[in-house]
């Protein structure tokens, strides 16, 4: 009986908080697909400038804004791969993006 | 495989250099200043790894140092303290520059197991810092990274260095960390 007591005093301080509470804490801001392709292992979100900078695995650079309207997007290739965090230089001026390819040249792989 | 080193202007997304690299850049490249210091794999046709560390200049993107790993390794990402109190080696002090560190990778044809099935690799860590009289059109002969001694251990990561830069701490396989503590030099094993 005792135990019951202290549950229900616990889930009423609980319900308490959970009512005074803001409801724009915690809430979804927004969701939205972004690429085409996965936005894989490595593919980090970088904010800078106020944006979002987003690089899925076929190298395509989104940039979106606070609100999610994609304000820029940088096209990738078919034939590259990125698996890597972008760079970005400490003023945020510029960032760099590692891509990956096959090189039918190169007699090893 | 090859990579790009493609950097871009982060307003108006206009390429600024696309640099190819030989094999596989591993991790992020790190941006310090002028330059970008690069670590790179490349599996030759008979499985050995050549371990590269380059520093690609930013304004053209052109490689003005390139360095071969002498051992058979494969580099990790490289981690970098912005702006230490010095270089924690023998005669870093007084320089400031951005210290990078980074470990070797294990991969297949150097491991080896321990009785428990383990499997190891005698690894070390590597450090660089630009001189302080660095000069990007001079010969630059003196310029090299350095080597710790070796700490029977591999990473997959970047190191996580301090602010002050005079330590770092590294994950290992077989879930360990294993850190260096200010006023413990590199090219020391960690304590």
């Amino acid at each position: 009986m005792v135990l019951f007591l202290h549950l229900l005093t616990f889930v009423a301080s609980i319900a308490m908080v959970a009512a005074t509470v803001p409801v724009e804490n915690g809430h979804l801001l927004w969701s939205r697909k972004v690429a085409a392709y996965d936005i894989g292992e490595g593919n980090e979100i970088i904010h800078s400038n106020g944006h979002f900078y987003i690089s899925d695995e076929r190298c395509n650079v989104h940039v979106l804004d606070q609100n999610d309207n994609e304000v820029a997007k940088l096209d990738g290739d078919e034939t590259t791969s990125c698996s890597s965090p972008m760079a970005f230089s400490l003023d945020s001026s510029f960032f760099i993006q590692t891509q990956h390819f096959l090189d039918s040249e190169t007699p090893f792989s | 495989m090859c990579s790009r080193v493609v950097a871009y202007d982060a307003t108006d997304l206009v390429q600024l250099y696309n640099t190819t690299i030989p094999g596989l850049v591993e991790g992020a490249p790190v941006i310090s200043g002028d330059y970008t210091f690069v670590v790179s794999n490349t599996i030759m046709s008979n499985n050995i790894i050549v371990a590269e560390f380059r520093i690609v200049r930013n304004t053209n993107g052109y490689v003005l140092f390139t360095e071969t790993a002498l051992d058979d390794v494969a580099y990790a990402p490289i981690g970098v303290s912005r702006s230490p109190t010095r270089g924690n080696y023998d005669r870093g002090g007084g320089n400031t520059n951005d210290m990078l560190v980074w470990g070797e990778k294990y991969y297949l044809n150097r491991g080896v197991e321990d009785a428990d099935g383990v499997k190891w690799f005698n690894g070390k860590i590597h450090f660089f810092q630009l001189p302080t009289d660095f000069d990007p059109e001079a010969n630059n002969t003196n310029l090299g990274s350095r080597s710790g001694n070796e700490i029977g251990k591999v990473t997959l990561s970047a190191p996580l260095l301090p602010s002050h830069g005079q330590g770092a701490i590294l994950s290992f396989q077989a879930g360990q960390v294993r850190g260096w503590s200010k006023g413990h030099y590199f090219g020391k094993s960690p304590t």
